[in-house]
């Protein structure tokens, strides 16, 4: 299981994805919408929080020319933010005013406070902050927001990925204010969760299914929080619908590209990006619980990406970009290679590696389940 | 006490010795059900579960009788119990008809038709031996029960590859005898002890095979002793395990089983009740 070169051809993709009269990163790669130049514009969102992967990765000697690129999305970002600390949803336009977005700010919030404590400079912190101040202030008093959403009036489960970069800036800053509002949201949001672990309103639309991506977006906010906060109600909240999915997986040997708040799913096509972050997802669970379980499911999901991946220039695919859904016209981003789908990947396989490495630097002592500490003494 | 025994296929020695041992205790083997080799769903579900690589590997061991594959180790073991025995019957079919014992073959062990044999034949206690996954109608079926011979230490290390992931945990690996229930390795917990330790893993998913029957025919000569000391288990108190992934495996070997000063012979062989 050598995954060096589908990190590499990874890591070529979103480098080739940066638009050189911007530097941000384009936000997908489709011969077949945009058949002459292959890439769309340029899309401030997942430049965002793509600056953090390119980061983890320019810390290691190999990869140190990656932090030129990261900080210039990053300058970028910072060029977008609004007076009152705002940053736009929605493709780069040039010359066109952009509309405000709770999401996009808080995605672009993970890039500027990894570029912060990166860099050391104060003007990305300071941008870092000004976004977080943004947040709390169009946040109603009940933790939610009622303006600048994807979908009109909906506030979503997976604003937890909100609550999560703001819970992050209040820390790096001692905001305490801002700390409350990043609570609020996680403790409205935790009422959205069921009997069935599911977690509501977890898709792009009330009342329907949601995505593999956008699921996996809410219980990753969760698990950030609870880790940031020292929350286990929040951790429990994103642990049982991820162990609930890994069983899923491991006994259908599939992850349905959509599923319905009762488990129902929409299982024709598979919604590779939402699967990258479930493989991200259960390393951290590992990280926090050494259960060496979520490990060798992440393996395997990783195995099934890796096979995904094309390798070489297509007629219609580019290399080393993950496409959004398989089949590439599965309903997640159709006839696309998304620059987050490979973000996400990449940041799996960096995570699966950074596991390895310290399973087998720890000899296997580091593995032992702590839930198995009732009959320690019977260990050999 | 009338009892029947599962098998997965037609030449599953597992069975066949289980059959035998059973009926030289003197227990009132009644017949098999056995599950229909060739099956394209069968197939697939293995193909899922374990791989191209496995499944071809398990073929050649246990149907080409190849001793090349990596999996030959694991056959070893019962191969070799089978000829101390002196059992020479190799499939399931001879073994029943040269015992006159009733044979039948099915595509599930949850058809209709499987229950009906397990009625028809009053059948005390089904003892499980492959088949795939019982679901409620065949598990009520026998008055007493299905028994089962988990390759774990019950109710911690429940599912697949269970011998695998205790090692890697730095567990003895232990078989349990158990009940099943509707759930997975959850039903109560007979006897359980530690699998004797061999240095490599196939062999010692071999030797698991052999101590199960073991501990069947241990269980089963003092039936009633011990179904009045099983011990209900709880839900949380254990884990389910699914199939290891080759790198772990692989780490499993290395770093465990081919460590030249392993400390994985357990202490002491306990032949005590510790579940």
């Amino acid at each position: 299981m050598d995954r060096q070169l589908n990190i590499e051809k990874a890591i070529d993709f979103l480098l080739a994805s940066i638009d050189q009269k911007t530097k941000g990163s384009t936000a997908s790669y489709s011969r077949i919408l945009y058949p002459f130049k292959g890439w769309s514009a340029p899309y401030p969102e997942t430049t965002g929080y793509l600056i953090a992967t390119f980061l983890d990765l320019a810390s290691r000697t190999k990869y140190a020319h990656l932090k030129t690129p990261a900080t210039e999305m990053a300058n970028w970002i910072c060029s977008m933010q609004t007076k009152e600390g705002g940053l736009p949803g929605g493709l780069y336009r040039a010359g066109k005013e952009m509309e405000k977005s709770i999401f996009n700010t808080a995605q672009m919030l993970i890039g500027l406070v990894a570029a912060a404590n990166f860099t050391k400079e104060n003007d990305y912190l300071t941008a870092a902050h000004r976004a977080g101040v943004w947040l709390m202030d169009t946040q109603e008093t009940n933790g939610t927001w009622t303006k600048y959403h994807y979908h009109k009036g909906f506030f979503p489960s997976y604003y937890t990925r909100v609550a999560w970069p703001l819970l992050q800036i209040a820390q790096l800053t001692g905001d305490e204010k801002l700390e409350k509002a990043a609570l609020k949201t996680y403790d409205t949001l935790l009422t959205k969760v069921q009997s069935n672990k599911f977690i509501k309103d977890a898709g792009f639309q009330p009342d329907s299914y949601a995505f593999l991506h956008t699921i996996a977006y809410t219980i990753r906010g969760f698990l950030e929080g609870a880790i940031l906060a020292n929350r286990d109600d929040y951790w429990e909240a994103g642990y049982n619908l991820a162990y609930k999915l890994l069983r899923k997986y491991e006994l259908k040997k599939r992850l349905a590209g959509a599923y319905y708040s009762n488990f129902k799913e929409i299982n024709w096509y598979r919604c590779l990006t939402g699967e990258a972050q479930m493989g991200i997802i259960w390393l951290k669970i590992f990280g926090q619980t050494s259960d060496i379980r979520f490990v060798n499911t992440a393996s395997k999901l990783l195995d099934e990406l890796c096979a995904t991946q094309p390798m070489k220039n297509g007629l219609f695919l580019k290399a080393g970009g993950l496409k959004g859904s398989h089949p590439y016209f599965g309903r997640y981003m159709a006839f696309r290679q998304p620059n987050w789908a490979t973000k996400f990947f990449l940041d799996a396989l960096l995570a699966e590696e950074k596991t390895y490495h310290w399973i087998e630097h720890q000899q296997l002592d580091g593995i032992f389940d702590k839930s198995l500490e009732g009959v320690i003494n019977q260990r050999i | 006490m009338k009892i029947a025994v599962t098998a997965g296929h037609s030449k599953s020695l597992h069975s066949i010795a289980l059959m035998h041992t059973l009926r030289a205790n003197g227990h009132q083997v009644v017949g098999c059900l056995q599950v229909k080799t060739f099956q394209f769903k069968r197939l697939k579900t293995y193909l899922q579960q374990y791989g191209w690589k496995t499944v071809k590997a398990k073929f050649q061991s246990h149907f080409l009788k190849q001793e090349d594959t990596y999996l030959a180790n694991e056959t070893k073991p019962i191969k070799s119990y089978l000829y101390q025995l002196g059992i020479e019957a190799k499939t399931i079919d001879f073994f029943c008809k040269k015992n006159d014992l009733a044979h039948l073959k099915v595509n599930s062990l949850n058809d209709e038709k499987a229950i009906n044999f397990v009625k028809k034949h009053k059948i005390d206690l089904l003892i499980y031996s492959g088949g795939g996954i019982l679901r409620k109608g065949i598990i009520q079926a026998p008055s007493e029960g299905v028994l089962n011979a988990h390759s774990g230490w019950l109710p911690f290390f429940r599912g697949m590859n269970v011998i695998e992931w205790s090692l890697l945990l730095k567990f003895p690996p232990h078989t349990t005898i158990h009940f099943i229930d509707a759930g997975i390795d959850t039903g109560k917990i007979l006897y359980t002890e530690p699998i004797p330790y061999h240095t490599d893993l196939y062999k010692m998913r071999g030797t698991a095979t052999v101590h199960n029957i073991e501990l069947f025919n241990k269980v089963i000569n003092n039936f009633e002793y011990y179904k009045k000391r099983a011990k209900n288990q709880s839900k949380s108190e254990g884990k389910q395990f699914f199939v290891m992934h080759a790198k772990l495996k692989q780490l499993l070997i290395d770093q465990v089983i081919k460590k030249p000063d392993h400390t994985l012979i357990p202490k002491k062989q306990s032949d005590e009740f510790h579940a």
